[in-house]
């Protein structure tokens, strides 16, 4: 009889604890959002590399029944050995989300594309990270958990599975090194591999270095970082000229035949490519109205689907473009029209323009708005916040407390 | 022969180089938007007699011009017409629509009906509908003072819907008032409070989250009507799924919403769900 009454309490005991526990960390579930079947993925699960080498890792998406319209792949890669480049979207979700970034120093990349087309049900190729290797050694690239594939406001991730890729970087051996030298590829219209521009027009030079005989010379251009060129140059070609290039991340590649048979190494040069203006952009201010003496908030934005925003300029009432970024706070405005334009200016020197415009009349002219001075939303929430984290300290107490007498009963048993 | 074929030349090129040098433009329908790409294509502004007098239109003000003159300092003025409704009007019959600031037949104390905009920005309410029942009116006269007190004020239903919210920072609200009524105090002040004839108006300041409004209503001896609470709710601007963040889920919803006329992501109020308004998420993203 006793006995079973001890194992009563003891059973009780736990539930008590169980419930407790619940309670103090219940709180924490209601963020989180339903789960799917959706995945992402890489197209490999190990590249092997050279040093100094561009590699261009696809991140493919895989609906798995869901019907996905927005979605963002956070990875973390090894920063030792790899060095991001630029991202570009594929053809599934064709538009940039706001909030993307590329970090080198935690090596952290976040990017996010959205579709208008209607929503993506079959698997497809997402976009590309272009990375440079910067030493030999192995590395790792990720996704995180904090990926998103969302279907009408819905997560619809698997989050238990989360793909991996390893990548080897292996170091050239002496022969290549010497040929690599010999061929150097410049272009006057797109100078710097890094930057890019709004010319569609693209002429590449190139030179060979030391009195190596060449037979003739291949090239190739494409949005591959690696292609072995095909298409055949005479020996005397130093240049050459390629129009109307489409947007996006284009290489030229190049190697030559020496009349030994042996050939250069491949160069590949990088040129990007953005000649599309940014999205659509529309300024706001919290106010159109207001009494001279107020202030307003002014508040923009907008994406850019391939180079991405560089910066943001105001012009008020048709003075000079000066940088800003929002929100900016508009204060000191005297009686008037305001005419506020905002122009977004992309990393190839696209621009987009928006307009709002507010009136500020003589002070007390505007009828009074009544406020509401008796919440104080802020207020709430950090009364909420401290309530929680009271209920919470005295929760893991009583956790303690319980599972102590419990220990203390049967030490003395 | 010479001299009268150079005399021939250079009347010739006086006749072309005038009409600049005096800077006439004489063009029937002058585009005042050269350049700028989606503001011609959406905003773009025609004159027929290139005279641009005042000013723009608030919230779509579009209009573009490398030698626009604005209006500011002591030689602003406001007019009717401007788009704006200035502190003397009822509506206004911008070149964008006709600005109503809000106003309804039933924010005017009627039942229904369309209220419209005169020529001289007041309000014509010959097609609002009055409400049956009402009427015997008159009678009059003399300094008599209501003892009772007067029934509570109402407030409209569309603000006290199930699940009504605002991404607006102020909101016209409005309801009716019995005809004991004479003033109506929200949080103990009439200051911003109006009466027409059977209904009461105000403009209120809206915090992020909840909002809590104490209406009464006072009849000519002071006596106070039991009070009516109204609670509004403002979201965070573009939080669509109201989660106090407006991140990748918002903009997952917007897609949902897009090209429809549906309020909720409709943030400009332009009738339209598009890059606009996901502009507008832009610019408050988390």
């Amino acid at each position: 009889m006793m006995r079973f009454k001890r194992s009563n309490n003891c059973r009780l005991s736990w539930l008590i604890i169980l419930l407790l526990m619940i309670g103090i960390f219940g709180s924490q579930i209601t963020q989180v959002y339903a789960q799917g079947k959706a995945v992402f993925s890489f197209v490999d699960n190990e590249i092997t590399v050279s040093i100094g080498e561009l590699i261009k890792v696809d991140l493919i998406v895989e609906p798995n029944d869901e019907a996905l319209d927005t979605v963002r792949a956070e990875l973390r890669f090894s920063t030792d050995i790899l060095e991001a480049q630029t991202f570009e979207l594929g053809d599934i979700f064709s538009r940039a989300t706001p909030g993307n970034q590329i970090d080198n120093t935690t090596g952290f990349i976040s990017e996010g594309g959205f579709t208008l087309e209607g929503p993506v049900t079959s698997s497809g190729h997402f976009g590309s990270i272009t990375f440079k290797t910067k030493k030999e050694g192995e590395g790792v690239i990720e996704f995180l958990s904090t990926s998103k594939l969302i279907a009408s406001g819905e997560e619809k991730i698997n989050g238990s599975n989360l793909d991996r890729l390893n990548i080897i970087v292996q170091s050239l051996d002496a022969q290549e090194q010497t040929e690599e030298d010999e061929l150097m590829v410049t272009s006057q219209t797109h100078p710097n591999e890094e930057e890019w521009s709004n010319v569609r027009d693209v002429v590449f030079e190139w030179s060979v270095e030391g009195d190596s005989s060449i037979t003739r010379f291949y090239t190739a251009l494409d949005q591959n970082p690696q292609t072995n060129p095909n298409q055949v140059l005479s020996a005397n070609t130093t240049q050459k000229i390629q129009e109307n290039i489409e947007d996006g991340i284009w290489f030229f590649h190049l190697k030559a035949q020496k009349t030994n048979g042996t050939f250069t190494n491949t160069v590949h040069y990088k040129v990007q490519i953005d000649s599309t203006s940014p999205n659509p952009i529309q300024p706001s201010t919290d106010a159109t109205q207001l009494n001279e003496g107020e202030q307003t908030i002014l508040r923009f934005g907008t994406t850019d689907d391939l180079s991405g925003i560089s910066r943001y300029e105001l012009s008020i009432n048709d003075g000079p473009f000066v940088p800003h970024a929002s929100p900016l706070t508009l204060s000191n405005l005297v009686t008037g029209d305001y005419y506020l334009k905002v122009k977004a200016i992309d990393r190839a020197g696209n621009e987009i323009y928006g307009l709002t415009t507010m009136r500020v009349y003589p002070e007390g002219s505007l009828p009074e708005t009544v406020n509401d001075k008796k919440t104080d939303s802020g207020l709430n929430e950090r009364i909420q916040s401290i309530s929680l984290l009271i209920i919470r300290i005295l929760g893991i107490a009583a956790v303690f407390g319980i599972i102590g007498v419990l220990f203390v009963k049967k030490k003395n048993k | 022969m010479i001299t009268k074929r150079i005399q021939m030349l250079l009347t010739i090129l006086a006749l072309i180089v005038f009409p600049l040098s005096v800077g006439a433009i004489s063009s029937t329908s002058y585009q005042l938007d050269p350049s700028e790409n989606t503001i011609s294509i959406r905003h773009s502004l025609t004159s027929t007699t290139y005279q641009i007098d005042g000013s723009l239109e608030p919230l779509t003000g579009k209009v573009t011009s490398t030698n626009y003159a604005i209006e500011s300092g002591g030689n602003f003025k406001t007019y009717c017409g401007d788009g704006y409704v200035d502190p003397d009007e009822d509506c206004d019959r911008g070149n964008y629509g006709i600005n109503m600031n809000g106003k309804t037949c039933v924010s005017e104390g009627y039942a229904s009906g369309t209220l419209t905009c005169t020529s001289a920005c007041g309000f014509d309410t010959s097609a609002c509908v009055v409400a049956s029942g009402g009427g015997g009116g008159g009678g009059g006269g003399g300094s008599v003072v209501s003892s009772s007190a007067p029934a509570s004020p109402t407030v409209d239903a569309s603000f006290t819907v199930t699940g009504f919210y605002t991404y607006q920072n102020t909101l016209f609200i409005y309801g009716t008032i019995d005809s004991n009524t004479k003033s109506v105090e929200i949080d103990n002040s009439t200051n911003g409070v109006t009466i027409k004839s059977g209904s009461w108006q105000a403009t209120v300041s809206l915090d992020e989250g909840n909002n809590s409004f104490q209406i009464v209503a006072k009849n000519s001896s002071g006596k106070a009507s039991n009070t009516t609470t109204l609670s509004l709710y403002r979201r965070i601007m573009a939080d669509i799924n109201d989660d106090k963040t407006v991140n990748d889920y918002d903009l997952s919803k917007l897609i949902k919403l897009w090209l429809t006329n549906e309020t909720e992501g409709d943030f400009n109020v332009d009738g339209v769900v598009d890059d606009y308004d996901f502009s507008i998420l832009v610019s408050h993203w988390s």
